[in-house]
């Protein structure tokens, strides 16, 4: 109930926020202000969700005409970039590259008072004290998505530590069913999860602030706690548990691979909680530590962002904060692409997946340690210098397919090297 | 006994041979074909076998799917392709001409210029491209991809028409010329519409380009530019969608239009790939 | 339109402004403005998304020339241009040979080998992908007729998924040359080949003596197609492998949009794509030469 005020008290700041903005307008309230939005669509989220959204706002503000336009793939960092660079972008855009667009001078930054009301940590992705993203929602990643009866029949539990991760899938394989899954192909992109989540629990866990540190080369990927995490891949990887296929299948037939029941776990980011099987129900849980604590890596997800170049950037603003804080589209983002809301107040609507429900208990779960999930993608000063992803996808390739952890850290810490010049 | 030669008899054996060979070949066509018409259980469980049952759903679904909008993206990627052909094909014939029946050190380094023009990668223009487009103002509008289009494939239509030209008896301009006919009649009037085959060549080649390019289109139209079909297709498998039996449909639905071209303009196509190289 | 054909005569300027000049400003605009900017812009440590940079010399070409990805790449593309010159030209020309004859049926399977050629990278590799992924088709059928030892990972292993990225690019080629040495066959006047047969002279030798010389214009094609096809190859290792696993299969054309976009190193990019141009002028020079030599 008082969730539900709060979320009551939000709607009538912004309420009164936009007749003051109307209001400073100069003489003709009622001229049409044309904005364009970039957002994407997927199976999950369809043209249909957002031009409802686009309708809700725009009937709070008759003012405002809002075009829809979309990326045409899932890079949309990469698109981004490409309409920056020839001169295309769009006033409100959904993810952009943050630090390259600072840089660049392609972002108007957003006010302290649009934040009012969203859960995301002060200060989350400021550059230089100002912040350009509002973001609308937050993933865990990545989780470790499991097929319960595949653990039943083997006998074994979910794991609480490594080892008997490691215990659990020796189980699993003897009983005729694959540990893990995980995905390649022209996907590089899909095939780091699982060392992601390895990376979380074993370095993260105890220096969430590493790869900061690594950007001032007071770490490296060869020091121990890394490598400690890689080794645990080897170990999985000479234990026979990945699909023989992890290479060569790309996401998509790794979403339809998943849905058979043939496997045990797929490491993924939080939006693997949407793919469903008729024949079992996925769960979610967190990768074990060595000793037990759960550790839960997440990340807050894709934000919101004003072009500088905008003719209206009183209005875009407004628009964004509006579309931070809609509850429609938010429900739909949590049921279709096990997003979280990051602002109060939501319920999981009725078909919300038992994986994306898992997810939610984990991540309200205030005993249990959250770090930034690794790594960072999306923004912030933690993130990579652009393309290492990359190249660690590449180098983890190479991993998979019988590669050293001597090879796999010298050629990420070469990799940084050559890109952060 | 002596071999003889004659082109209009097929021994049984040659038969059986040249439709195996083939059927090889084809085979992955026969399967993109059959899980367009099948199931997505039935494509995921058995991706090679027979439609069981057979379905029109995955066609019909892709063109009645407001997401992806396929008939007008269609009719728009047909235009495109159209105003580009007929500009290259235009605009090519007229110089290769020019280049053909004006030979001097002028036209050869002209030449050479344009064949450096056919060994581009487009990706290599694609960055400075934008930037050109922007300072025309330009960018963002189908002009800017038709020109780039045009001015990309013009040296490919040049080569060809400027060989071809060259296999046309120069007496020919000469005898319009005494009939009173200047360079531009005589190509217009007599010259050019005996290109045909080098023509069907040239559009065929083309439009394949254009219509399957989906680098361009993402980029010079921008994404507030309706956009064609390859590039929409692109869009589509960048989904990761698992529905396997729509995107063989789009697939299918995509490509069927150049295969009508091509089979309209087969025959000339392929004497336009010789008569003008048997000169060399 | 009236004027240009009217019976005034025009001298040789006007005559190349109407026939030349048209073709030529949209090839300036479209080629030649944006590939001078091209050079530009390697000799800059440039910013795609600021369009400015810092004058660097031959420092990108350097960083392009000592990378050994860039090496690997080339190599790999290479090896793939020879594998298709070599497809196309021998496959091409026994498929051609067989399919020579003047029936409907031949007609009929000559368009069946051209449809390939005009399918677009991504469906091809898409339906390749349905093969060739552990469970797709190719390996069921080898274990279905018992050669289960066959079975490989081929997309998942940098050896075979090179191999399949070769293979799958070589096969919309193979159709394609089909259909030009068909046609260059059905050029050959047949009162040549009668008189040879009448001559006693056997296949082989009139194979020698009459059609390949007169093929040349074929080979000449086809191979001209062929390299040029195959040094800016990209999307089959796009779609399929996206470059993997491990680099295995990329090519230059892929990394030059990887570095300039997603890695905000246009500089290097572009110094990559200028190298890149040069090795493709550099052999269609030599390869034109070669051809020009053999046609005196």
């Amino acid at each position: 109930m008082y969730r539900l005020r709060k979320a009551g008290a939000v709607a009538a700041v912004t309420a009164v926020m936009a007749l003051a903005l109307s209001g400073c307008a100069p003489a003709a309230p009622a001229e049409e202000v044309k904005l364009s939005f970039l957002t994407y669509t997927s199976p999950n989220v369809t043209k249909e969700t957002w031009e409802k959204a686009v309708a809700d706002i725009e009937a709070e503000n008759p003012n405002i005409k809002i075009e829809l336009l979309y990326t045409p793939d899932l890079d949309r960092q990469g698109y981004a970039k490409q309409l920056l660079a020839s001169g295309q972008l769009p006033d409100i855009l959904w993810d952009v590259p943050l630090t390259d667009f600072v840089d660049a001078g392609a972002l108007l930054p957003y006010e302290a008072s649009d934040f009012e009301g969203l859960n995301i940590p002060a200060g989350f992705n400021a550059v230089d004290g100002k912040q350009y993203s509002l973001a609308n929602g937050t993933f865990i990643y990545p989780g470790v998505f499991y097929n319960p009866d595949a653990f039943d029949a083997a006998g074994v539990g979910v794991p609480t530590t490594f080892d008997e991760l490691v215990d659990a899938a020796a189980a699993i394989k003897a009983n005729g069913k694959t540990p893990f899954l995980l995905s390649s192909g022209s996907d590089t992109w899909s095939t780091e999860f699982l060392l992601n989540a390895l990376v979380c629990t074993d370095v993260l866990g105890s220096n969430p602030d590493w790869l900061i540190q690594r950007k001032a080369d007071k770490v490296s990927f060869s020091d121990p706690e890394f490598v400690k995490a890689v080794n645990k891949f080897v170990e999985l990887r000479d234990a026979g548990s990945f699909n023989s296929d992890a290479l060569s299948i790309n996401y998509s037939q790794a979403n339809a691979a998943w849905a058979t029941g043939d496997y045990a776990m797929w490491p993924m980011g939080g939006w693997g909680g949407g793919v469903k099987s008729d024949v079992f129900t996925p769960g979610v849980f967190s990768m074990p530590t060595d000793d037990g604590t759960p550790i839960l890596p997440t990340v807050i997800g894709p934000s919101l962002y004003i072009s500088a170049t905008t003719a209206h950037p009183e209005e875009a603003r407004k628009v964004a904060v509006a579309l931070a804080g809609l509850t429609s589209l938010q429900e739909v983002q949590m049921k279709n692409d096990a997003q979280f809301p990051v602002i109060d107040g939501i319920t999981p609507p009725e078909g919300t997946t038992q994986a994306t429900l898992d997810g939610l208990k984990l991540y309200e779960d205030k005993s249990i340690k959250q770090v930034y999930g690794f790594p960072n993608t999306l923004s912030g000063d933690d993130m990579a210098p652009s393309g290492w992803t990359g190249e660690y996808d590449k180098a983890i390739q190479a991993l998979i397919g019988g590669g050293s952890s001597a090879d796999f850290v010298k050629a990420l810490d070469d990799a940084w090297a050559t890109l952060s010049k | 006994m002596t071999h003889r030669y004659d082109p209009d008899h097929a021994s049984p054996m040659r038969y059986i041979v040249a439709i195996a060979a083939i059927a090889a070949y084809a085979l992955p066509l026969y399967l993109a074909i059959i899980n367009t018409f099948k199931t997505n259980e039935q494509i995921i469980a058995d991706p090679g076998g027979a439609p069981a049952p057979f379905t029109m759903g995955n066609v019909i679904n892709v063109l009645t799917n407001p997401e992806s909008d396929i008939p007008p993206t269609l009719l728009r990627t047909s235009l495109i392709t159209l105003t580009v052909v007929t500009l290259v094909v235009l605009l090519g014939a007229m110089l290769g001409y020019y280049v053909a029946r004006h030979d001097s050190a002028a036209t050869r380094v002209l030449m050479l210029t344009l064949l450096l023009g056919l060994a581009v990668p487009a990706q290599v223009l694609l960055i400075p491209l934008t930037q050109t487009f922007r300072g025309l103002g330009i960018m963002g509008t189908y002009a800017a991809l038709i020109i780039s289009d045009v001015g990309f494939f013009v040296p490919f239509s040049v080569l060809i028409f400027s060989r071809f030209v060259r296999s046309i008896p120069k007496e020919l301009d000469e005898s319009a010329s005494i009939d009173g006919a200047g360079p531009l009649r005589s190509f217009f009037l007599i010259i050019f519409p005996l290109t045909r085959p080098a023509a069907a060549s040239v559009a065929i080649f083309v439009s394949v380009w254009v219509w399957n390019d989906f680098v361009n289109p993402l980029i010079l139209l921008g994404p507030a530019t309706g956009t064609t079909i390859m590039a929409g297709l692109y869009r589509t498998l960048g989904q990761y969608t698992s529905d396997f039996g729509t995107t063989f449909a789009y697939m299918f639905v995509a490509s069927v239009p150049l295969l009508i071209l091509f089979l309209a303009l087969q025959r000339s196509f392929i004497s336009g790939l010789t008569s003008g190289s048997t000169k060399g | 339109m009236s004027k240009f054909l009217s019976r005034q005569r025009l001298n040789g300027a006007q005559t190349f402004a109407v026939l030349g000049l048209p073709g030529i400003a949209l090839y300036a605009v479209a080629v030649i403005i944006p590939l001078t900017l091209a050079i530009r812009y390697s000799l800059l440590d440039f910013n795609l998304l600021t369009s400015k940079g810092p004058f660097v010399g031959l420092d990108n070409y350097r960083d392009v020339l000592t990378d050994p990805d860039f090496w690997s790449a080339l190599g790999f593309t290479s090896v793939l241009t020879v594998y298709l010159l070599l497809a196309a030209n021998i496959g091409g020309l026994l498929l051609a040979l067989l399919l020579n004859r003047r029936r409907r049926v031949f007609n009929g399977l000559r368009t069946i080998a051209f449809v390939p050629s005009i399918l677009s990278g991504v469906v091809l590799a898409y339906i390749w992908s349905t093969i060739l992924t552990d469970k797709g088709v190719l390996n069921n059928t080898l274990g279905l007729l018992g050669l289960a030892e066959l079975q490989t990972s081929w997309l998942g292993t940098p050896l075979a998924a090179q191999a399949s990225v070769i293979f799958i690019s070589g096969w919309p080629s193979i159709g394609f040359s089909t259909v030009v040495y068909l046609a260059g066959l059905q050029s050959i006047p047949s009162e040549l080949l009668e008189a040879a047969s009448v001559d006693g002279a056997g296949p082989v030798r009139t194979f020698r003596a009459i059609t390949w010389p007169l093929l040349q214009p074929s080979l000449f094609v086809v191979s001209t197609m062929m390299i040029i096809g195959g040094v800016k190859s990209y999307d089959v290792s796009a779609v399929l492998t996206g470059g993997g696993p491990a680099g295995a299969t990329d090519t230059p054309a892929l990394q030059i949009l990887r570095h300039g976009f997603e890695e905000n190193r246009a500089g290097f990019a572009n110094a990559q794509a200028i190298i890149l141009l040069s090795i493709i002028v550099l052999i269609s020079v030599v390869g034109y030469t070669i051809s020009a030599k053999r046609e005196k």
